[in-house]
Formats: structure tokens, sequence, C-alpha cells
């Protein structure tokens, strides 16, 4: 009888491994969980240099000298809506920011109105995903001076930016670019909305009439074209769930490198 | 003597430069450990020496693999895992 249960046990038990051999394959093959892998890593390197940045360093800047006379461009460099050749053909005089979500006051704040707050210019390295950089120089508003203005709620933990650009043009609001960012970036003092690039006014090709400045992580956590900025307590509501429009698109949230 | 000289400088020279030049690559490490910049002169500069590093070590690589399979790839690993190593007396000793 002992004989029986115990070759009953290996038979169950051997039965069970193969399952989960079987699981094993599917687990490799299912994006999904090879996704889960890739999350990890992603974790591992924001909290590493979490650790390195916890005194909030500011990213290197560069003399006037320094700034490259040929800015590269990439992503949109003009978008396509009859809403924003309005708003160019006014020079942005109907353009109009919005702040909103975890907010208990919500902005909406027209071009003028952002250049009279306080302003910040830096003249910093770009590092786009495509392998190249430039340094340019940015005028802006600190988005803590916007996000501090509009009295973010204590569950707010990610600030997103809706974009007036598509990138892809599926109904709805799917192709429209966006990002997003946690406090301890949205808070640090070289993160700026910029309405200002070398001294001029911000070209429509690198995303007038404002775009984010974020130093410390990779060129396309830099969005263009924002018009709306909102606050959230959770990332897997907006869109596909993974913060962003290249996020969606295979990129990690967390761009620091 | 030039075999010595070859683990030596992919030990203490390659493969620190490789992991240095890309911490280099990292906006937020760079905010960080500036140094890195002045280092390898610039980002741009640290992507070209991640490069050219990068192809040596393949090329060391297969330089060390080719070696390995002239030296006499059972008889090698055979020693690695069990100890035995057969020494074929030379002919005509």
């Amino acid at each position: 009888m002992s004989r029986l249960s115990r070759r009953r046990f290996l038979g169950a038990g051997s039965a069970a491994a193969a399952g989960l051999l079987v699981s094993g394959c599917d687990a490799l093959t299912d994006l999904g969980s090879a996704r889960g892998v890739l999350d990890f890593g992603q974790l591992m390197s924001l909290y590493g240099q979490r650790l390195l940045l916890t005194g909030q360093p500011l990213a290197r800047e560069f003399t006037a000298a320094d700034i490259s006379p040929d800015f590269p461009l990439n992503g949109t460099s003009m978008p396509g809506s009859f809403d924003y050749f309005r708003m160019m053909a006014s020079q942005f005089a109907s353009f109009r920011l919005t702040v909103d979500g975890l907010v208990r006051q919500p902005l909406s704040l027209s071009l003028e109105e952002i250049k009279a707050l306080p302003a910040r210019t830096q003249i910093t390295l770009h590092s786009c995903d495509e392998g190249w950089s430039a340094i340019g120089q940015w005028t802006g508003v600190p988005l803590g001076h916007l996000l501090q203005q509009a009295d973010l709620m204590p569950n707010a933990r990610y600030i997103v930016f809706h974009c007036l650009d598509q990138l892809e043009r599926p109904p709805g609001r799917a192709g429209f670019y966006y990002e997003s960012l946690d406090l301890f970036d949205a808070f640090h003092p070289q993160t700026i909305l910029a309405y200002g690039m070398n001294g001029d006014a911000l070209p429509v090709a690198h995303g007038a009439p404002l775009r984010l400045r974020v130093e410390r992580q990779i060129g396309y956590k830099n969005a263009k074209y924002v018009t709306r900025i909102e606050a959230v307590d959770r990332l897997d509501h907006l869109g596909r769930g993974r913060g962003g429009f290249w996020e969606e698109r295979g990129y990690q949230w967390y761009a620091g490198l | 003597m030039l075999q010595k000289l070859a683990y030596l400088s992919v030990i203490f020279l390659l493969l620190p430069t490789m992991i240095l030049s890309g911490l280099t690559m990292s906006p937020a490490v760079t905010a960080a450990l500036p140094v890195l910049f002045d280092l390898f002169g610039g980002r741009q500069s640290a992507r070209t020496v991640h490069f050219v590093v990068a192809n040596l070590l393949v090329l060391f690589v297969l330089v060390h693999v080719f070696e390995v399979v002239l030296a006499g790839l059972f008889n090698g690993m055979r020693s690695m895992i069990t100890g035995r190593y057969v020494i074929k007396p030379q002919v005509g000793s």
C-alpha cells in the first residue's frame, strides 16, 4: 500500500513538474511574461539611479559657446491638425495650458500668463534614444512652480503631459503623444515647461508653444506641444496603460538609461 | 607573454572602460557623476569609445576560442572537469 502511494506520489509529482516546464515555455514565448523580466530590469535601474540622485543634483549646464548650431529634429515637426494651424496663425494667442486631475486648484493659462511666471534658463545636453546628442538653451517655467500653484492632492503620484501632436492616426486619442513623470523628476529644478529655445521663441519644429524639458532622462520623455498637464495616482488607466506613447510601443517608462 | 598582456588588458582596461563609457551615456548617472564627461570628453566620445571597445572584446573572444580549439578542445575540457589530462609522448624521443 505504501509502495503504491509512493508511486502515485511520484507520478503526480512528475506530472506537476512537466506542467511547470510547459508553462515555463509558455512564459518565455508569452510577451507579457517576458515583459515582466524587462520591467524588473527597469525597476533596478530606477531604484539604483534614484539612490545616486538622492541629493537631486543638477544635470551639467554648458555655456552659450557650446550650443549646437544645428539641433536635430525628432518625432513630430509640425502637428497636422486644423486646430493647431489656427493656433499657429494667431501666434499661439489662443493657446491655453490646462492643469487638472488630482489638484485642488485647476489652472488654465495663456502663453502670456505662463511667460509672466518665474522663469529658468538652462543650457543642457539633450540625449536622443537614436544615439545622438545636442546642446540647446531652454527658457521656461519650472514645472514644480505650476504644480505648487495647482496645489496637488496628497494622492497624486504621477504627472501626465498630453500633447497636440499625433504620430499615428488611429481613431480616438490613441495616436496622440503623451508622457508621464513621477513627482521626483517633476519637482526637479531643471524640469521646466519651455517656451524659448536658444534665446528665441520655441520653434514649431521643436514643440511650440510649450514643451517639456526633463534633463535627467532620454529624449522621448521631453514631450513637445504640451497642452494639458494632469495629476494622477496611477498610470494604468491611461491609454494602453504604459504611461506614454513610446512606452506603449516597447520603450521603458523610466528613461534615465 | 603576449597572451598574458591580452588577458590583463581585457580584465583591467577594456572591461572597466566598457562599464564607465556605458554609464556616461546615462543622463541620470552623469547628473550624479559629471566627472564621467571629463573622463571621456563628452557623451558622444563615450559612445565611440564604447563601440570600439565592444568590438575589441568580440575580437578577444574569437581569438580566445580559436586558441582553445588549437590547444585541444576535448582534452582541455576534460582536464578541467575530471582532472585527467593526456600528454602525448613526443615522436622520436
